[in-house]
C-alpha cells in the first residue's frame, strides 16, 4: 500500500530519519510561566524562510516531526518526502510550494547546522 | 509530458473521452495546470484512510486561477461527462486529504485562487478565495495590524478556512462551529451560472458578509459538505480580540468521570460563561501530543489499562483532560473565573490547572495556541503514537448529556479494543451536542492492521447507527454507509436536488453518499 517509499532516495532517506526518531522531549520540556504567542515579528518575509519556518519546523523543530536540520540529507530526497509525504508527513502539492521555493527549502534543509537542544543522532528511534 | 490517465480513469468514461477533455482543459488553463504524470500526482493520492490507494486515485489534477476558468472546466467536464472533485487547500486529513472521493476524478484544485478580497476590521468580517491558508490569513491579520481573532481546526497553518467551513468542520475558539459564522458564498453551479447566497444576490448590496439569511429559502446549507456546485469565495466572521484571555485546564482522574465533566460543562457552555469550543481530551489523545506509545508499552494491540495508569503517573494527565478559555475584560473573565471555579468545586473532584502552573508545556500550550486562533501543528503528534500513519476521524455527534457520552465512549471502547485498536478520543463541546472524536489510529503500511482498521470502522458505524448515533462527518471511503443511517428520505431529497443542479453528475459523485 505504501508504494511511494520504494523509491531508493527516500528509502535511503527514511532509514536516516527512523535512525534519529523524534524528540518527545523538546516538546514536553516546555518551561513553566507565561505562554509566549507568536506575533508580527515571527512572520518572514522571504518565501522560502517563511515556508521553512511556518511549515516545515511547525512539527520538525517541536518533536512532532524527526529531526530534520543539521542531517546532512541530501537536497533530492527532502524534495521527494516533501511531494510524497511519508506516512504521518503530509505530502505537499506543487501548488502549496511551487518548485523553485522546495529547491531553496531543500537547499536550507540540506545545509542547516544541528540546533544546540538537538538529541545525539545515535539515540534510538522511538 | 508522461500520460498515465490509462490507470486512473472514470467509470464508465473512455480513453479518448478523457484524453478529449484534458485535451480542452489543456486548452482552457494552459498546460502545465493540467497534471496527468504520476509524478505530479502523487502529493494528491497520499490518504490516510483504509481504503486503498487505488481507490482514490485522480485521473488528472487541474489548477484554476479565476471564477471564469472555474466555468470553464464545469463546461468541458458537462461536454465529456468527465468528474471532478474541488479542493479548495486539500488538507482533509482523515477524512480523504485531497484525493477524490472514488477514482478517476479530476482535483479541480483552487489553491491558487488564494486572494484574502476584504477583511472588514469594523464589521470584523472577511470574504476570502478557496486557496486562502489559515497561516496566510493570520499572517494578513498581524502584518496589518488587525486585531481580530481566527478559529481553526487543529492543523491550522496548512489547512484553509473555506475548506473547513465546506467540509462543517471544527475549531476551538467562541467561533469554533465553523459555518454557524460563515456568511455569504459565491457557486459556480454545474450549468456555469454563479450564484450569490444571502445578500450577495442583490445588486450593490454591502450586507453580503453581514447578513446571513438573504430572503427566501436559505441556500448556503447545500453546498457544504455536498456535491452541489464549486464554491469560488467564502464570507466568514472573525472575532475580535479580547482585552483578557485566560486559557485553562482541569483534569479528571477516572474515564468515569466524564459524565461528572459534561454535566458541569453544559450549563455554563449554553450559558456563554465558557464560551469556546472547549475540549474534553482523554488520555491518550493528551499523551500522543508529546510522547510516541512506544515510551511506554511496546507490544501490539490496545494499549492496556495499566499502562495508561502509568502514563496519567507520570506524565501528570488526567483519564480526561478539558481544555477551555475565558474571553472579554479583566473583570469579566475574573468574575467567570470564579463561577468556573465554584463547578470545579461543586464536582469535588477536578484539578484546576492554568497558564501559571504550566505555561509553556505542552499540550497545555498548543491547546492554548488553538483556542486563540493562533498556529500549530503540534497534534500531529497523534500519527506517532503508533506510528504508520493511519487516521481515520470516527466522529459521532453525542446530546451534551453525560449519561450519553459515558454510553457512547464505552461502546466505542468495546469495538475499537475488539479489534486490538487503541480509544484516542476527545469530546469537543458543541451548543447543545458534543463532537465525539474518536482517531481510529493504524499502521497503514501493515496490510493486516489497515483490514482490521476498515472492519472496525464499518463497526463502529454500524453499532452506534444501531442506537441512533450518526457522524458528522466521514472519510471518503464510508460515505455510503454514513448517508445510509440519515435514512432513504434524506437521501432521495439529496438525489433530487443533485438531478436539478447537476444532471451530468459532473461534480464530486460521491461525495455525503450523493450520486445522480
Ligand atoms: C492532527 C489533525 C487534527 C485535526 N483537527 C481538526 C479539527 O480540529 N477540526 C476540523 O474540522 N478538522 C480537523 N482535522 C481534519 C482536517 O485536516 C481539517 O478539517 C482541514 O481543515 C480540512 O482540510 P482543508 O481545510 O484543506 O479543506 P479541503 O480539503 O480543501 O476541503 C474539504 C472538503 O470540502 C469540499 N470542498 C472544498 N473546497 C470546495 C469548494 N471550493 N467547493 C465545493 N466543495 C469544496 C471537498 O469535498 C473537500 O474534500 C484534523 C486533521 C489532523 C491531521
Amino acid at each position: 500500500m505504501n508504494r511511494k517509499l520504494t523509491h531508493p532516495l527516500l528509502a535511503v532517506a527514511f532509514v536516516a530519519l527512523a535512525a534519529c526518531g523524534s524528540s518527545s522531549d523538546t516538546a514536553s520540556a516546555g518551561d513553566k510561566g507565561k505562554l509566549i504567542y507568536l506575533g508580527k515579528e515571527s512572520i518572514p518575509k522571504d518565501k522560502a524562510e517563511m515556508v521553512f519556518q511556518q511549515t516545515c519546523m511547525a512539527c520538525h523543530s517541536t518533536g512532532v516531526g524527526p529531526v530534520i536540520l543539521g542531517r546532512d540529507l541530501p537536497p533530492e530526497a527532502i524534495k521527494l518526502f516533501v511531494r510524497h509525504g511519508n506516512r504521518a508527513m503530509p505530502a505537499f502539492t506543487e501548488a502549496m510550494i511551487d518548485d523553485e521555493t522546495l529547491d531553496r527549502v531543500a537547499e536550507m534543509v540540506s545545509k542547516s547546522k544541528a540546533p544546540p537542544t538537538q538529541p545525539a543522532p545515535t539515540q534510538p528511534a522511538q | 509530458m508522461t500520460d498515465t490517465t490509462q490507470s486512473a480513469l472514470p467509470q464508465g468514461v473512455s480513453p479518448a473521452q478523457f484524453e478529449a477533455a484534458l485535451g480542452q482543459l489543456r486548452a482552457l488553463l494552459g498546460p502545465e495546470n493540467v497534471l496527468t504524470s504520476e509524478e505530479d500526482l502523487a502529493p494528491y493520492t497520499k490518504v490516510m484512510m483504509s481504503d486503498a490507494d487505488e481507490k482514490h486515485m485522480p485521473g488528472a489534477a487541474v489548477l484554476a486561477t479565476s471564477v471564469e476558468q472555474v466555468q470553464g472546466v464545469l463546461k468541458i467536464c458537462n461536454q465529456f461527462k468527465t468528474p471532478v472533485w474541488p479542493i479548495s487547500t486539500g488538507r482533509n486529513f482523515g477524512y480523504g486529504s485531497a484525493a477524490p472521493g472514488t477514482r478517476g476524478q479530476i482535483v479541480l484544485d483552487l489553491k491558487h485562487m488564494n486572494k484574502i478580497i476584504e477583511v472588514d476590521p469594523v464589521l470584523c468580517t472577511a470574504l476570502l478565495e478557496p486557496g486562502v491558508t489559515y497561516q496566510q490569513l493570520w499572517n494578513y491579520l498581524k502584518e496589518n495590524d488587525i486585531p481580530l481573532w481566527l478559529s481553526c481546526p487543529a492543523p491550522s497553518a496548512i489547512a484553509g478556512p473555506v475548506g473547513n467551513t465546506l467540509d462543517r468542520g471544527v475549531g476551538y475558539t467562541p467561533y469554533g462551529e465553523h459555518f454557524m459564522m460563515q456568511c455569504g458564498m459565491e457557486v459556480v453551479l454545474a450549468n456555469g451560472e454563479v450564484l450569490r447566497t444571502g445578500m450577495g444576490g442583490v445588486e450593490k448590496s454591502n450586507t453580503w458578509q453581514a447578513f446571513k439569511w438573504g430572503y427566501g429559502p436559505y441556500l448556503d446549507g447545500i453546498f457544504t459538505q455536498s456535491n452541489f456546485g464549486v464554491v469560488t469565495k467564502l464570507g466568514i466572521w472573525l472575532m475580535p480580540q479580547p482585552p483578557a484571555y485566560k486559557p485553562f485546564c482541569i483534569q479528571y482522574e477516572d474515564e468515569g468521570d466524564i459524565d461528572t465533566i459534561v454535566e458541569m460543562l453544559r450549563p455554563l457552555k449554553i450559558a456563554n460563561i465558557v464560551p469556546n469550543a472547549a475540549v474534553i481530551a482523554n488520555v491518550m489523545w493528551e499523551a500522543a501530543a508529546v510522547i510516541p506509545r512506544s515510551k511506554y508499552y511496546d507490544g501490539t494491540g490496545s494499549t492496556p489499562k495499566e499502562v495508561l495508569e502509568e502514563i496519567k503517573q507520570k506524565e501528570g494527565m488526567g483519564a480526561w483532560n478539558v481544555y477551555a478559555a475565558l474571553y472579554g475584560t479583566a473583570e469579566q473573565v475574573e468574575v467567570n473565573w470564579n463561577i468556573v471555579k465554584k463547578a470545579v468545586e461543586a464536582t469535588g473532584k477536578g484539578k484546576l490547572i492554568t497558564e501559571e502552573d504550566t505555561g509553556n508545556r505542552e499540550p497545555f500550550r498548543y491547546r492554548a495556541q488553538l483556542m486563540k486562533g493562533d498556529m500549530t501543528l503540534q497534534e500531529f503528534g497523534l500519527y506517532r503514537w503508533r506510528g504508520g500513519g493511519g487516521s481515520m476521524w470516527f466522529a459521532p455527534v453525542s446530546q451534551a448529556k453525560g449519561s450519553e457520552t459515558k454510553a457512547q465512549m464505552e461502546l466505542a471502547q468495546e469495538i475499537l479494543n475488539e479489534y486490538g485498536l487503541d480509544y484516542v478520543a476527545e469530546f469537543i463541546v458543541g451548543m447543545r451536542d458534543m463532537h465525539h472524536i474518536v482517531d481510529v489510529l493504524f499502521d497503514r503500511s501493515d496490510p493486516a492492521e489497515t483490514a482490521r482498521a476498515h472492519e472496525c470502522f464499518g463497526k463502529l458505524l454500524s453499532e452506534f447507527g444501531k442506537r441512533g448515533y450518526a457522524v458528522y462527518r466521514v472519510n471518503t471511503g464510508f460515505m455510503e454507509q454514513t448517508a445510509d443511517l440519515y435514512g432513504k428520505v434524506k437521501r432521495d431529497v439529496d438525489q433530487t436536488l443533485k438531478r436539478a443542479l447537476d444532471p451530468n453528475g459532473i461534480i464530486a459523485p460521491g461525495k455525503s453518499g450523493i450520486f445522480i
